[in-house]
């Protein structure tokens, strides 16, 4: 379902951060074009 | 006296202050950005602030200056700000760790905290009557010196063309903030009323802090070796913007003499960086008596400002946090602050941004090193911002989710099972009490409690766990997170 | 498609819907422009994810995260996809 799509990541600092879903996206095959980790604090 | 210190310094005292600034809440970044936009959100700001008294009265401001414990502050029924739980109690100004400060006070402090010629701060010789005997007649910070007032028409055009920024109480004006104009500083963006406030604002209430720790400590200003401060402002002109001298700011305005200092930075972690720093120096020795301080976060005034107006709800993100700690060499009495090799959890650069190595290092390796389970440490304290602040803007509880993180990590460990986990939350948990100001509720809120409870027998350990987004600086895409423990003295234990 | 590791069901919902269907306030960039965009949550692909992958990277939230709190925020996801 991952593979070869376009992912925008939207990651939260005290939930599951940017970089560990992109991790998770790529690993799948998906290519991470945007990815950003807000931080609510 | 038996000392089981290992040579380890104390956390001998600390201070722990709120100042209300409902409006300076316009000059919060969120705040300030959304009337940039649309000049009609500064009157929907304006009709949602709180009076001082609904300020004095909230009961996690009364948590924070140590009038209700954390569990006192938990079994009261939420909505905390509710008229109701507003009356519950009394509405001491000041408690046992520190003072909540009136907007009119601070801007006294303010003008004090201008060293320049021009004055970057200038109070309205009408508020003169309202203001002067605030300061003068304060038991902790009428040694201040430097007010004194001009008439309001003087500098009215420098309001209106822009180049200052008004100071108000409510609709009367009390002052500005210019910017450096002075040949040098006119064409500097690092100089402008804006953020010359934030840094003043970070200094003012920094000294507050500083002062109201020397006063409960009953120390002479003189007497302090060395001043680190830990604030996220960033002062500084063009060629140095963010490179510090905010600590030795600080101690001048107190009258340290003898004292030195430097600003350590490490966003939301600052406090417990430089509580380390200050601790690691006096353990070897360097200086004798060591201030931690930390001043409040202008920028952070308001951050959820627009769900507290939505919901009509006072905005609750109205006051600027102020700290300071004394660290010292083991006296017998005060907490022990461990600092043997090991002990001081840190997310390394190898934990890159996995949570789970992250807290191994951070909780469980700090806890192999004294021989210790999590389950033997009686309070663990995260980020403490206070979830009703949090929890209207859509943010979550950030304690909660601490708490899980924490209890989850205990699973991990084996010492619990994941049934478990709510119980030991309820045991090692508390509920968050102070304002969204950055590194002022990372953790070391919890000091003033566990210093009190640790002396008086109460409590025997308490792990602090600070987290900082240094991701924020757009050069890392890690975080950083920095813990540390307090354990009673065995000199107060017997 | 989005990914999220947001955990607040109310801001996944109003940014799964704007994605989707443009922003609900009619304000901002995405203010009456419906992209079509589907939403997930990161929760929701595990399947998807290589297994060691997901043990060095999610594991450890997943535990922390309730499971009523995960079901919660799969629902939304599911339900703004119109699955």
């Amino acid at each position: 379902m991952l593979k070869g799509k376009k992912v925008a990541v939207f990651g939260e600092r005290d939930d599951v951060s940017g970089p560990a879903v992109r991790k998770c996206v790529e690993a799948a095959g998906g290519e991470v074009i945007y990815e950003t980790t807000s931080c609510f604090v | 006296m038996i000392n089981t210190g290992n040579g380890n310094p104390v956390i001998r005292n600390c201070s722990q202050c709120l100042v209300h600034v409902p409006d300076l809440v316009r000059y919060g970044s969120k705040p300030r950005r959304e009337i940039q936009k649309d000049t009609s959100v500064l009157a929907q700001v304006a009709a949602s602030l709180r009076a001082f008294e609904e300020a004095e009265r909230y009961p996690p401001n009364q948590t924070f200056i140590g009038n209700l414990t954390p569990d006192a502050l938990s079994a009261l029924p939420r909505p905390w700000y509710r008229p109701e739980a507003l009356e519950q109690h009394g509405r001491p100004t000041t408690g046992p760790f520190g003072e909540i400060i009136s907007q009119d006070l601070f801007y006294a402090v303010l003008k004090c905290a201008n060293v320049l010629t021009p004055a970057l701060i200038e109070l309205a010789a009408e508020g003169r009557e309202r203001i002067e005997p605030l300061l003068n007649n304060h038991p902790v910070l009428s040694p201040f010196d430097g007010l004194d007032f001009t008439a309001a028409g003087s500098f009215q055009e420098e309001i209106d063309n822009g180049s200052a920024l008004p100071l108000y109480s409510g609709d009367a004006l009390r002052g500005c903030v210019r910017r450096d104009n002075r040949a040098e500083g006119r064409e500097d963006d690092n100089l402008d009323a804006h953020t010359l406030l934030e840094a003043l604002c970070t200094k003012a209430s920094g000294a507050i802090a500083l002062q109201w720790l020397l006063h409960r400590e009953g120390l002479g200003a003189e007497e302090i070796d060395y001043v680190i401060t830990c604030g996220e402002e960033a002062a500084g002109d063009r060629y140095q913007r963010g490179a510090g001298g905010m600590a030795k700011s600080i101690a001048e305005m107190c009258g340290c003499t003898n004292a030195s200092g430097m600003d350590v930075k490490n966003f939301c972690a600052g406090p417990a960086s430089a509580l380390v720093t200050a601790g690691a120096l006096v353990k070897a020795g360097v200086y004798e008596r060591v201030a931690v301080v930390a001043g409040g976060s202008l920028a952070k005034l308001g951050m959820k400002f627009q769900a507290f107006v939505e919901l009509g709800i006072p905005i609750l993100d109205d006051c600027l946090g102020a700290m300071a700690f004394l660290v010292t060499a083991d006296d017998g009495v005060s907490p022990i602050f461990h600092l043997e090799p090991g002990t001081i959890g840190l997310a390394k650069v190898g934990s890159s941004t996995s949570d789970e190595a992250v807290y191994r290092e951070l909780i469980l390796k700090p806890l192999q090193k004294l021989g210790l389970n999590m389950t033997d440490v009686d309070k663990y304290a995260p980020e403490l911002h206070n979830p009703e602040i949090m929890e209207h803007a859509g943010s979550g509880d950030v304690v909660h989710k601490n708490y899980r993180m924490i209890a989850a990590m205990a699973v991990m460990a084996k010492e619990i099972g994941k049934p478990d986990m709510p119980a030991f939350m309820d045991r090692i948990g508390m509920p968050g009490f102070a304002p969204t100001q950055g590194h002022i509720p990372s953790a070391v809120p919890f000091i003033g409690h566990a210093l009190q409870a640790m002396q008086q027998g109460e409590m025997r350990r308490a792990m602090f766990l600070c987290k900082a987004s240094l991701f924020l600086n757009r050069l890392t895409e890690l975080y950083d997170g920095v813990s540390f423990m307090l354990e009673a003295n065995a000199g107060a234990r017997t | 498609m989005i990914v999220f590791g947001l955990n607040e069901p109310f801001n996944l919902r109003i940014m799964a819907t704007t994605f989707k269907d443009g922003d609900p306030s009619f304000a901002g960039a995405l203010g009456g422009i419906a992209l079509g965009l589907k939403s997930y949550h990161i929760f929701e692909l595990k399947d998807e994810i290589p297994a060691d992958v997901w043990e060095s990277e999610m594991a450890f939230k997943e535990l922390q995260t309730e499971d009523e709190l995960i079901e919660k925020i799969c629902a939304t996801m599911r339900e703004i996809r119109g699955d």
